[in-house]
């Protein structure tokens, strides 16, 4: 069979292909230090072998819980060259998050980097393995590639890649389980459509435990591409941001449109050229077309795209190549199906929905993945059987995301079906929001809602705290990016005729106002 | 407004109520300050507090390392 054709089934087939072609082309850097595929390809074995040696099992998840670095990265194939599965998890993560989510995993072993692990308590109980010691194993190199080879040759590319945690409603995450061939078949289509070769650079933008990392991390190895790990810092910094693509030749970005949008109103653009910037991607959150169309004043060669999807189809399943102006009001769409996925929308009434019609959208095809770990609840409510159809099992992931299609057969985006929001690019549930204030014990009773405008979560609560009170008990179970950017005190919530707290007054009263007392 | 390090701290603390801040605080590694708080919140009071405009040159890290550095420069901005 052509090589060319030879089906892939594990992603480190990616990482063997690039080393043969580019061994020395350096495939991950960051500030600190770059690998190239021949050693990625070295080191990813070395791990893997040693992680074989300590876990003993298969196809059980290895949390990678490390700072976004090229070690992060190596590891990823390390732990997928033991024939098992990484969960990567925010260093930043809330203590209390962190030990739900391995209650759930039960993981077979920690990855980590150094002492400086602020978690230490939480892993008590755990296999912890550091990342340096893997890198040091003692055997042959004939036996790490025989017992790898081994464990190769037991799995199939329908066995897990990764799991992804996102807000859960219930105030537990959910963890979308990815697998091989899910990455494959979205690695491939994203290179094949946007044109990705050995001579793209990508930016790196999103945090590892975020899905549109996927597109980087996968796409770079299906190329033989190069990934820069770009600083965090720098994002406070546009004017330097973009003098840092510059200077590392950055072609590629894909990021969320929050960080589009800070270059865009900071008009860096108008101090730093980007020759070398070709194919500019987003997701995460609708992008502000005012913003966008900044951009492509300055840049207007580039190829630029609106890409959608959640975590549970492996990152995106719509996507739309800008092919025309649009007016800064005017929405961009969120496109059409990607290769072999289907999206398709279904009305209140159970029938697809006509070109113009509002319905919720659903994806089947190559990216929908397995559904989420250790939670047969949550997994038969979103992974379902096809509602178009009874004649045969077929599962469908359904979003929770109302669209409609337009005159041109364009999807486009209209909200949520439920409580679910997308701040600062990240899927937060305001109901795992509510369920961790309401055992705090000065909150009577608590309720989050969303101002679009502001792109605020407000906290609206009865009881006798203060607002630093609340965020310090807050912050002890959930990210950073989900404690609310506003806290109010009112006397009492309203309940609505059912006796619930009357979410629709509430949200009318802080758009007009309020006679609260405000703590910011 | 003339600005003095007591009213960036209290600033920042509006801001950030978590943070714990001090003069020497690092803004960025103390994890409490992201680019959406710097922008959203912080660059906007500054500006109107301080009756000072920002240039997007000026958006440099020894700026805003430290609370005492923006007291540094909001100071330097008043007083050219």
């Amino acid at each position: 069979m052509n090589e060319q054709h030879k089906p892939v089934h594990h992603v480190l087939e990616f990482i063997e292909q690039a080393a043969a072609k580019h061994p020395a082309q350096p495939a991950f850097s960051d500030c600190h230090t770059s690998v190239s595929y021949a050693d990625l390809q070295k080191q990813a074995q070395t791990i893997g072998y040693s992680i074989s040696m300590q876990v003993f099992a298969t196809r059980r998840p290895i949390v990678v819980f490390m700072e976004k670095c090229v070690e992060c990265l190596t590891a990823f194939f390390g732990v997928a060259a033991s024939g098992n599965f990484y969960v990567c998890i925010d260093t930043a993560m809330a203590a209390e998050r962190v030990r739900k989510i391995l209650e759930c995993l039960k993981p077979a072993a920690i990855l980590k980097k150094g002492t400086t692990v602020s978690q230490t308590s939480v892993f008590a109980g755990y296999t912890v393995l550091d990342i340096d010691d893997l890198l040091c194993p003692h055997a042959e190199p004939s036996e790490v590639f025989r017992r790898l080879q081994s464990i190769r040759s037991t799995m199939i590319d329908a066995d897990p890649l990764y799991v992804l945690y996102t807000s859960g409603s219930t105030g537990i995450p959910k963890g979308s389980v990815i697998s091989h061939r899910s990455v494959i078949a979205y690695a491939q289509w994203a290179s094949r459509t946007f044109h990705f070769d050995h001579t793209t650079v990508f930016g790196s933008q999103t945090p590892f435990y975020f899905s549109m990392s996927v597109l980087d991390i996968f796409c770079t190895v299906c190329c033989g591409a190069s990934l820069q790990i770009i600083p965090k810092k720098l994002f406070s910094f546009p004017v330097k941001l973009l003098a840092w693509l510059h200077e590392k030749k950055v072609n590629t970005i894909y990021w969320v449109p929050s960080a589009l949008s800070i270059v865009a109103n900071w008009n860096a653009l108008d101090y730093v050229k980007l020759p070398h910037l070709h194919t500019i991607l987003f997701a995460g959150e609708v992008m502000p077309t005012r913003q966008l169309n900044i951009w492509r004043r300055h840049l207007p060669d580039a190829l630029y795209a609106n890409l959608f999807g959640p975590t549970e189809i492996t990152d995106i399943g719509l996507y739309y190549i800008l092919n025309r102006e649009f007016a800064d009001e005017e929405p961009i769409p969120i496109g059409y199906a990607c290769e072999n996925m289907e999206a398709f929308a279904v009305t209140h009434e159970g029938l697809r929905a006509k070109a113009g019609e509002q319905g919720e959208l659903y994806f089947r095809g190559s990216f929908v993945g397995m559904g989420y770990y250790s939670n047969t609840e949550k997994t038969s409510e979103a992974f379902v059987q096809n509602p178009l159809h009874s004649l045969y099992p077929e599962t469908v992931y359904r979003t929770g995301d109302l669209v409609k299609q337009n005159e041109q057969g364009e999807y486009i985006y209209l909200g949520r079906k439920d409580f679910q929001i997308k701040h600062m690019g990240y899927r937060i549930e305001l109901g795992e929001i509510e369920s961790i204030a309401a055992a705090f014990e000065k909150l009577q009773r608590a309720v989050c809602l969303y101002d679009p405008n502001k792109d605020h979560i407000l906290l609206l609560y009865q009881g006798n705290a203060e607002k630093k009170e609340i965020l310090l008990f807050l912050q002890n179970y959930l990210p950073s990016y989900m404690l609310p950017d506003e806290i109010i005190c009112l006397r009492s919530l309203p309940l609505n005729s059912n006796g619930k707290i009357d979410r629709k007054l509430l949200q009318e009263q802080y758009v007009e106002e309020t006679t609260s007392c405000r703590f910011n | 407004m003339q600005v003095q390090l007591d009213t960036i701290l209290c600033l920042l603390n509006e801001i950030q109520p978590l943070g714990n801040w001090t003069a020497a605080t690092p803004l960025f590694e103390s994890g409490y300050m992201d680019s959406l708080l710097i922008f959203d919140r912080l660059l906007p009071a500054l500006e109107s507090r301080y009756k000072i405009e920002i240039a997007p040159w000026e958006l440099v890290p020894e700026h805003f390392d430290t609370p005492e550095a923006i007291y540094r420069y909001v100071k330097g901005k008043q007083n050219p």
